[in-house]
């Protein structure tokens, strides 16, 4: 067995059979996972507390009294929340089957995995009390009884409130109505008894305008769409926006995170066994029976393959929750033929970086001040995933594509997205992403050869450039 | 001469402003048991550093068993001055990696190691992890990692700092039953009665400058004692009247007293006229130890505040 071979074997033995690293990688799923269920399960036993008591509504005109009434009426609230629901439940329903039956397993109905926005709201017990005397010796007496916990809320609607609006003036400047609220009242009520006036104002203005309320609200209801796809080779699939955003947004995500978190995981291992060598001093011990380049070449290589196994487990995962929701449609297997391909090239970028990083500097604390401008590059992808998914082939994405290291996290948000990337950049990217990896080894070899034996005052980045220039 | 391990010509090494080792030429020939001395910071480890090819030199030539040690890195064993272990493999584990990195095959390794261990007196630490051992095993589990692949050229810097005296006798043992299977070693060592015990030969060296390289009978001839120590039982030695006697000295904190001989004074007539003239408690023949003779060659080279340098950096542990 080669000496590269037998270092290699160390490392990933060393870093897989940890009970750190177990506990790490399957922990971590774990938790997110419990996380989201605790949510859900939090967020549907949760019972909205009833509202109940009186609401004041001073309105000189008599008009929004009668129209708050009606808002505040049980039977209507329930109506509107019944829509509520409705709508929640057909847009999840569309995320988890999108219509598509192609990658369904015979069995297993994609309906069954939706479940119902589980909000269960409270009670609403309502009094409307008329105040037609809009004078401020009324609203101050209001203002003692809303203190005295006699009521729930005060409303005073100034007329001007009541005239249709002028949609050209900004709206912050537009007219608006007072409510007082008692303290004990909850954020959600307080929204909730705002709305409902408002509501309430709107009826009126509709009434004035001659028009019936209840249908001047639904004509302002604009359709959806039934929304067919036509792809190029003729094919016609049926979608919805919702879907399209997750297909095109979501999904490369997922990739990116995929590669990002497998990359980092197994290159700060690296490092931080680089690091634990120089500081215990096996380094010499090593050195005195492989050249440096050996024992770089051998950690780079057994911490890939910790990188390879974490992505591997990650993305069955990911895979086999897939196929429970019927959702294979949504990746390709050449989405994660890419994966494996574009995971080398960052593995192998970051990794040699963290290499060189780990070689010059003896604790962890000086790493972090040499890793900063690094970890910036690789944050970009990060930060502008939104941007480049959404315009897959725009300049932004396609510059982005060639600068190392951010070209393969940069690539698999491409790749995954629902455009197709233009086909020759997908081997120029891996021509050129390999080719920074060689210049990347090298440059980093030659800093690890120099580093790996020097103790003291950590290098400057400046002091490192130096080095590439040793023999 | 026997074929030379090791050749060193002309090898000098700076680190920025300061000067490890200058112009160095060394010959360390197959089978020989060499003592690299000199005070700490003389340049010892820059220089085995430079054999072992982890560091190169400035300028010079550096021949390791036929080319450079990066060629014949299975065929020396090199304990490093840094020691160090990886802390949460097991001593076994560890063993086995280094070995096998050496080149051992896999075959029989692990009794083979159980082997070793047992005879440096570690029996069962074998399946324990390398943070469990106390600092001097981790020393001796170090020594073993140097030597497991049976390696014909041996080179170890400091090998006996900080260990106990029980586990430098030890050392010492396995030392010398290395060197009289034939194998070839170098030892640095900054406390020079350790090599005086087992070398056959000396290098000494004080900044990166050598300024001995010697075989052992060699410096008997060359550093002649001149020196008698006496105990007298009540009083002091008068030189006058005591044939070939220079100068006498009181010792610091002792009752001895030194007589310094003239050069060509013959010690056995001097001692019998000490002998005839004063009652003693004791009386001896100095031997003159590799201190002395690295002081006087330092006084020699640069004068004697050097040379009261030289001797404080020649700390006893």
């Amino acid at each position: 067995m080669s000496k590269i071979a037998i270092i290699a074997w160390r490392e990933f033995t060393q870093t897989v059979l940890r009970k750190i690293f177990l506990l790490a990688i399957i922990g971590i799923p774990v938790l997110i996972v419990g996380a989201i269920v605790l949510m859900v399960v939090v967020m549907a036993g949760h019972e909205e507390p009833p509202l109940e008591g009186t609401i004041a509504v001073v309105d000189p005109t008599g008009e929004v009294i009668e129209a708050a009434r009606r808002e505040f009426d049980p039977t209507r609230i329930e109506a509107d929340r019944q829509q509520e629901r409705d709508q929640i439940q057909q847009a999840t329903q569309d995320i988890l089957s999108g219509g598509a039956t192609s990658g369904a397993i015979p069995g297993i109905n994609p309906r069954a995995g939706t479940f119902e926005m589980g909000i269960s709201h409270g009670r609403v017990d309502v009094r409307i009390e008329a105040v037609t005397d809009a004078s401020d010796a009324t609203v101050d007496d209001l203002r003692q009884r809303v203190h005295g916990d006699d009521l729930l809320a005060v409303a005073i609607i100034p007329a001007d409130v009541l005239e249709t609006p002028d949609r050209t003036s900004p709206r912050g400047a537009r007219p608006k109505f007072g409510l007082l609220v008692a303290e004990r009242l909850d954020a959600d009520h307080a929204d909730f008894i705002e709305r409902r006036i408002g509501k309430a104002v709107v009826r009126v203005r509709a009434e004035r305008a001659g028009l019936d309320p209840d249908t001047a609200m639904a004509l302002l209801e604009p359709p959806s769409s039934n929304t067919t796809r036509m792809l190029a080779n003729g094919e016609e699939v049926a979608e919805s926006t919702k879907l399209r955003k997750i297909r095109s947004l979501i999904i490369p995500m997922a990739f990116m995170m995929l590669l990002w978190v497998a990359v980092f995981t197994s290159s700060q291992h690296l490092m931080m066994s680089t690091i634990e060598e120089k500081s215990n001093r096996v380094m010499e011990v090593l050195l005195s029976a492989v050249s440096p380049f050996q024992l770089m070449a051998g950690k780079i290589l057994g911490h890939g393959f910790v990188g390879l196994l974490i992505m591997s487990i990650y993305s069955s995962l990911a895979v086999i929750g897939l196929a429970l929701a019927a959702r294979m449609d949504l990746i390709t297997v050449s989405d994660l033929v890419f994966l494996v391909v574009y995971f080398f090239m960052a593995y192998f970028m970051i990794a040699s970086i963290m290499a060189a990083v780990g070689g010059a500097v003896t604790d962890i604390r000086e790493a972090n001040t040499l890793i900063m401008p690094v970890m910036f590059v690789v944050m970009i992808p990060l930060m502008l995933w939104m941007p480049i998914s959404e315009a897959p082939n725009g300049g932004l994405a396609t510059s982005f594509s060639y600068i190392p290291p951010a070209i393969p996290f940069v690539m698999i948000l491409r790749i995954a997205a629902d455009e197709p990337v233009p086909v020759w950049q997908i081997p120029a990217t891996i021509a050129w992403g390999y080719a920074c990896v060689l210049a990347m080894v090298w440059m980093s070899a030659k800093i690890f050869r120099v580093g790996v034996l020097m103790y003291g005052k950590p290098p400057s980045p400046l002091q490192l450039i130096k080095w590439l220039r040793y023999a | 001469m026997a074929e030379a391990s090791i050749q060193l010509r002309g090898v000098s090494k700076s680190f920025g402003a300061t000067r490890a080792v200058r112009d160095l030429c060394l010959e360390v020939p197959a089978g020989s048991l060499c003592g690299f001395l000199g005070p700490n910071g003389a340049g010892k480890t820059t220089t085995l550093r430079m054999i072992m090819s982890i560091i190169y030199p400035d300028q010079g030539e550096i021949d390791v068993l036929g080319g450079n040690a990066l060629k014949s890195k299975d065929r020396i064993g090199y304990l490093p001055e840094e020691r160090g272990v990886y802390r949460k493999m097991r001593v076994g584990d560890f063993l086995h990696y280094i070995a096998t990195l050496k080149g051992v095959p896999r075959r029989n390794l692990a009794a083979h190691i159980q082997q070793w261990l047992e005879r440096i007196e570690l029996p069962d630490v074998y399946r324990k992890k390398c943070e469990e051992l106390s600092k001097g095993m981790q020393q001796k589990v170090q020594f073993l990692a140097a030597i497991l692949h049976d390696p014909e050229l041996l080179i170890f810097d400091e090998p006996f700092s900080g260990l106990d005296p029980v586990n430098t006798e030890l050392l010492n043992r396995l030392i010398r039953d290395l060197h009289s299977e034939g194998k070839t070693i170098i030892f640095s060592t900054h406390i020079l009665h350790q090599a005086e015990q087992i070398c056959d030969r000396i290098f000494l060296i004080n900044h990166g400058v050598k300024l001995l390289d010697a075989s052992f009978d060699e410096i008997r001839d060359r550093f002649d004692p001149r020196t008698i120590v006496v105990e007298p039982l009540n009083g002091l030695i008068e030189p006058h009247g005591i044939d070939g006697l220079a100068s006498v000295r009181r010792m610091p904190d002792s009752p001895a007293q030194e007589l310094v001989m003239r050069p060509g004074a013959d010690p056995q007539i001097v001692m019998q006229q000490v002998l005839h003239k004063h009652p003693v408690r004791s009386i001896e023949l100095r031997r003159l130890s590799l201190e002395e003779v690295f002081v006087q060659l330092v006084q020699q080279d640069e004068g004697a505040d050097a040379a009261e340098q030289a001797r404080a950096g020649l700390s006893h542990v």
